[in-house]
């Protein structure tokens, strides 16, 4: 994975692995949101979660209100994932790239709290899907730096 | 937070704060920081609290783009969430903080309000 700035859009170099990753995770993720199943339950409370703490009345017409809208908008930037994903070099304008390091928290969640990581410091068994998480880490972080700098 | 172990040392700049007290001294620091409540007189408060998933550059990048805040506060105000768990980044009246919470969710983060007597 090679990325930079080029002609004022990031351009990023995917390995056929790498894009195919992405397209899958997009997709899980976007099936999950769309169509949640009862073990996703704490994923759920993280992309959607209570916005009055102690308030459980407030938290539920909270939801009621905005719940379709953040699913439809966190779907919708999946689905940009895993449709410009590809092979070789995609390109990204700032605000392509916006929607991607967004989506990429998202996606993080999910993988995240599969590996069971709860508060600061839970480091995740070494294995495949710890390496799916670092590497998504190090994308995003590396997203977000170029959108910074430009 | 989540930091990237291997690209945090190269990435994350800090300078005005990785050197002094990040957040002031302890009695200066309020999770409802007073001096903005003051300020508006308003009585809902958003506030955002750590969490081991997102990224810090990502959490300064949103408080940037979204709330406008300069480099230095969008910084001071993610070491606050890092260090303290959470920290009040804006007050108005509620449906407007209702509008920026549901915006920090779009955004993954984890975020509340609460009304600032609470």
């Amino acid at each position: 994975m090679k990325l930079g700035w080029v002609d004022g859009v990031i351009r990023i170099e995917f390995a056929a692995e790498e894009a195919g990753l992405l397209t899958v995770l997009a997709h899980q993720f976007a099936d999950v949101v769309r169509d949640p199943e009862l073990d996703d339950a704490p994923l759920l409370a993280r992309l959607f979660p209570d916005a009055y703490r102690d308030d459980p009345e407030a938290s539920a017409e909270f939801r009621h209100y905005t719940r379709g809208d953040l699913e439809s908008r966190k779907v919708e930037a999946a689905e940009r994932i895993a449709a410009t994903a590809t092979e070789g070099w995609v390109e990204l304008d700032a605000e392509s790239a916006a929607m991607w390091v967004r989506s990429l928290t998202d996606l993080r969640m999910m993988v995240g709290t599969r590996l069971g990581i709860r508060e600061d410091g839970d480091e995740p068994d070494p294995g495949p899907l710890s390496d799916v998480y670092l590497w998504l880490g190090e994308l995003q972080w590396v997203l977000v730096d170029l959108l910074e700098a430009s | 937070m989540a930091v990237v172990a291997q690209l945090v040392e190269r990435w994350l700049v800090v300078p005005d704060v990785a050197g002094s007290s990040p957040v002031g001294r302890p009695d200066e620091v309020s999770v409802l920081e007073e001096d903005a409540l003051a300020s508006f007189d308003v009585p809902w408060v958003l506030i955002v609290w750590n969490d081991p998933i997102n990224l810090m550059n990502y959490v300064v990048h949103v408080f940037r783009s979204y709330f406008g805040f300069s480099l230095e506060e969008a910084t001071r105000l993610m070491m606050l969430v890092h260090h303290e768990g959470r920290a009040a980044v804006a007050s108005g009246n509620r449906e407007e903080m209702e509008r920026h919470a549901q915006a920090m969710h779009e955004y993954g983060l984890q975020a509340s309000i609460v009304r600032a007597d609470a």
